[in-house]
């Protein structure tokens, strides 16, 4: 068991981490705010791929360039799926939105497959190897780690210091108190709604530079994030930075020291214990 | 519970079965191509009633329903491949196989179905995925490529793979049945309309839930039994999520929670989606992801739900399961 | 514990964070009385209910009933030894007809097991006729009227054959003739049945005029104890009701 082994999977689940922390913030908002699970959360993130990859590929856009055009896609599907769909299922949890969000999911998944077959794609951009010691970095993964890790603390920073964030937060706890309180709620969901699947895109062109995907891949990604939604506390975005990154720890461990395929079980057993032994999660209060 | 339409023998039930025996009737005299049909149809059927026991009754979604399908098909293939005598007679591994899926649905579903409905739907996809991964990256299990038990079994035999098919179909038909007309439904009715109450009132809500999520693995086993045994071969695709998308746009369709629903739902799904299949080949699926949030949207009751409106309308105080 | 008493409470604590919503409440309930629960909003009522139903577990305290302790019993559990409740919110089961909820409590009921099913079905068309829902006997359960629903939820609970019944605010929102007649069924039911009753209410009126004993409870505590009559006499109950224009003698 040689430590650079051990160094390089504790830097590589990092980084891993960052990267799942996106999605699963955009998912705990959007539950926070309007108590539906985002189910079709992975398939957006597989969306920002093909995003990314076809800026890059067929007109040759410069990822640095790409990145905030996919999140501007992002934003546009969020609006456009707001209005269509989710805004008469906002705060009805049950078959209803459950099945619904299911049903975008496969929509999703089988519209991008019948678009762009089922071939594994990856993003054909080079980033030189940085070596810090005996340790080496993937350029890519250093990219988009700082840009996750940016968007993350932009986030929070929008949650923490903006009255549109504490708006948020407002509905969040208590969306009756929050229309008591002058919040426009209706505004809140749709553009909260927004938000949420902006950061899910735009996390999925960040991930296309880094892991192959396809059009299948979805449902793992939607696993990953609510694993971490469930362990970061169900609605609190913070948490979900520090559950990411143990997450990211976890899958980079399976990874080095069992097989790669076996992460998503990983992530499931996670989940389970999680449920078994801390239900309310790392931040959250016993009931 | 409210009988169907005044005579007495037409009741749901009795017409589920008349249903059963007519479609065996078609599948066993006609052509091995309308066999094969009839064979996907009631395929479906069964499922669809395997998941309307726990999902109708109890109104928790299970995204995962089709893992204990594959975990059906791949006891039969792992059992065939122990036993490897063609002697033995296959029916037994197709009991193995609901057996053991009942089990792991026990396993599974105790630490998930402690969890409220939208949080368990998830989890539930989780473990569709935990299981599928877990299949592939094992060895032992064919990794990829799945198991074959050529030889040890008599595959490709329509005919007599669709009589097995036959007497699951009756069986999760009268389990249904009774399911719903003893104590035990009514309690997971009680839970589908408000589990706090429910619990309040005596209902061991853990243990219903747990307990159908059995009974409802366990006929989604056999049906995957029945289908390793067809194609002497188990593989990874039987975990396929898609399949889920087929069982709920059926229940969906016909009508969560009754008798009729997995039936007309069935029948109805299966037959447009053979129709798409062949003149849209590639686009069906996404259509069906748009019928799906369609039919939630507008018809939640389903088919028998929509007949029971329209029948209270009118007057008559009779309700159609 | 005597035999008198069917339910002790022994100093429970109940918390939600910082919040306590029981602090250290004891009461002693007698078998085949009346038992009235008052307090202003938020004094911790229908959290003690939810407590000794089992909903809620306590941070410190004991409950028992009929001589068991039941601390920590899952609500189910607590239902099958014979307590039963109605909610403070009607929740009926919707899909369900009348009848169908009733059979839900009378098939899970105490001693549910060893009952024939044709007994429960007696006892459940027993109730609805002394509930007067006879006639709706078939009807969906949500397409009742409120004073409907309201006595269904007592239905409910008295088809589980409970030997100590628990009422929360069941008259709110009834106009005084709808009270006048759920005070005369909640006396039937109680003479007819062999129960004792827990209620929970703001109507003081009818407090007063059904309960045999009076507990007070105010932010959490109990601050009095005694005969209707009693309370309404005393200063602390005054008090902690000040500026609600409430007339203690009906």
């Amino acid at each position: 068991m040689s430590l650079e082994l051990f160094v390089q999977t504790i830097i590589n689940g990092l980084f891993i981490g960052f990267l799942l922390v996106l999605p699963a913030m955009g998912m705990t908002l959007i539950f926070g705010i309007m108590r539906i699970f985002n189910i079709a959360g992975g398939d957006m993130v597989i969306l920002g791929c093909y995003g990314l990859f076809w800026l890059v590929t067929l007109y040759q856009i410069d990822p640095l360039v790409g990145l905030p055009a996919v999140l501007l896609i992002g934003t546009v599907l969020g609006l456009g799926l707001y209005y269509s769909l989710i805004k008469a299922i906002v705060l009805t949890p049950g078959l209803r939105s459950l099945l619904t969000l299911f049903g975008l999911s496969g929509l999703m998944a089988n519209s991008m497959l019948l678009a762009w077959s089922p071939m594994t794609q990856g993003v054909p951009v080079f980033y030189p190897i940085i070596e810090f010691g005996s340790v080496t970095m993937a350029g890519n993964r250093v990219l988009t780690s700082a840009f996750a890790i940016a968007g993350t603390f932009i986030l929070l920073f929008i949650m923490k210091y903006t009255s549109f964030g504490r708006s948020i937060r407002a509905t969040v706890l208590d969306w009756r108190a929050a229309t008591l309180m002058g919040v426009n709620v209706d505004r809140i969901y749709a553009y909260g709604f927004t938000l949420g699947v902006a950061l899910t895109v735009f996390s999925g062109g960040l991930i296309a530079l880094v892991y192959p995907f396809e059009p299948y891949g979805g449902l793992t990604y939607t696993l990953y994030a609510f694993c971490i939604v469930i362990l970061g506390t169900v609605g609190d975005p913070k948490g979900c930075l520090v559950a990411g990154l143990i997450m990211g720890l976890a899958l980079s461990f399976t990874g080095s020291y069992w097989t790669q395929g076996m992460s998503p079980a990983v992530a499931y057993i996670i989940l389970v214990l999680t449920f078994l032994l801390r239900p309310e999660g790392l931040f959250g209060k016993r009931s | 519970m409210a009988s169907g339409i005044g005579n007495k023998f037409i009741n749901s039930f009795n017409i589920c079965l008349a249903f059963a025996v007519g479609i065996a009737l078609i599948g066993l005299l006609s052509g091995a191509a309308t066999t094969a049909y009839c064979y996907a149809m009631i395929e479906l059927m069964i499922l669809a009633y395997s998941l309307n026991i726990f999902t109708g009754l109890s109104g928790y979604i299970n995204f995962g329903h089709i893992i204990f399908y594959g975990l059906g098909a791949y006891t039969v293939a792992v059992s065939a491949s122990i036993v490897a005598s063609p002697q033995v007679n296959p029916f037994i591994y197709v009991l193995a196989g609901g057996a053991f899926a009942s089990i792991c649905a026990l396993a599974l579903g105790f630490p998930i179905l402690r969890l409220r409905g939208d949080y368990f739907a998830i989890a539930t996809l989780g473990v569709n995925e935990a299981v599928k991964v877990i299949i592939i990256n094992t060895k032992e299990l064919g990794e990829g490529r799945g198991i074959s038990i050529y030889g040890f079994v008599p595959a490709y035999d329509i005919k007599g793979l669709y009589t097995y098919l036959l007497i699951i179909l009756f069986a999760v038909i009268i389990a249904s049945h009774i399911v719903f007309k003893s104590r035990f439904g009514y309690g997971l009715r009680a839970i589908k309309a408000d589990e706090d109450v429910a619990e309040a009132m005596g209902v061991n809500t853990t243990k219903y839930k747990i307990l159908s999520y059995a009974i409802g693995a366990f006929f989604a086993g056999l049906a995957g039994g029945v289908l390793t045994l067809l194609y002497a071969y188990a593989f990874p695709e039987y975990f396929f999520i898609g399949r889920t998308v087929d069982m709920l746009i059926a229940l969906v369709l016909g009508g969560f929670g009754t008798m009729l629903g997995p039936l007309i739902g069935s029948v109805i799904y299966y037959m447009v989606k053979d129709a798409l299949l062949i003149r849209f080949p590639f686009y069906h699926q996404v259509i069906f992801g748009v019928v799906l949030i369609a039919l939630v949207r507008s018809f939640p009751a389903g088919i028998v739900g929509l007949l029971n409106r329209i029948l209270s309308k009118r007057g008559r105080g009779v309700r159609i399961e | 514990m005597s035999q008198e008493s069917i339910l002790k409470v022994d100093s429970v604590v109940k918390r939600f964070g910082g919040l306590y919503a029981l602090n250290k409440v004891s009461m002693n309930v007698e078998r085949g009385k009346i038992f009235g629960l008052i307090g202003p909003n938020g004094s911790g009522k229908t959290t003690l209910f939810n407590v000794i139903t089992g909903m809620y577990s306590p941070e410190a305290g004991r409950i028992y009933f009929d001589g068991d302790d039941i601390t920590g019993l899952k609500p189910h559990e607590i239902a099958r030894r014979g307590v039963g409740r109605t909610f403070q919110i009607v929740r009926p089961f919707s899909d369900m007809s009348v009848y169908e909820n009733l059979l839900v409590s009378g098939l899970f009921g105490a001693q549910a097991r060893m009952e024939k099913k044709l007994s429960v079905e007696d006892r459940c068309h027993e109730i609805l006729k002394i509930t007067g829902l006879s006639e709706k006997a078939d009807t969906q359960a949500d397409m009742l009227s409120f004073a409907e629903k309201r006595r269904l939820e007592i239905a409910r609970a008295l088809a589980l054959n409970p030997k100590l019944l628990l009422l929360d605010e069941t008259m709110a929102g009834l106009n005084p003739t709808e009270v006048d007649q759920a005070l005369h069924m909640i006396r039937d039911i109680k003479t007819r049945f062999g129960l004792t009753i827990i209620v929970v209410e703001h109507v003081m009126r009818a407090i007063m005029t059904i309960s045999d004993w009076v507990v007070v409870l105010s932010e959490g505590s109990k601050i009095a104890e005694g005969t209707p009559r009693e309370v309404s006499e005393n200063p602390d109950v005054l008090r902690v009701y000040l500026g609600e224009r409430v007339n203690m003698k009906g």
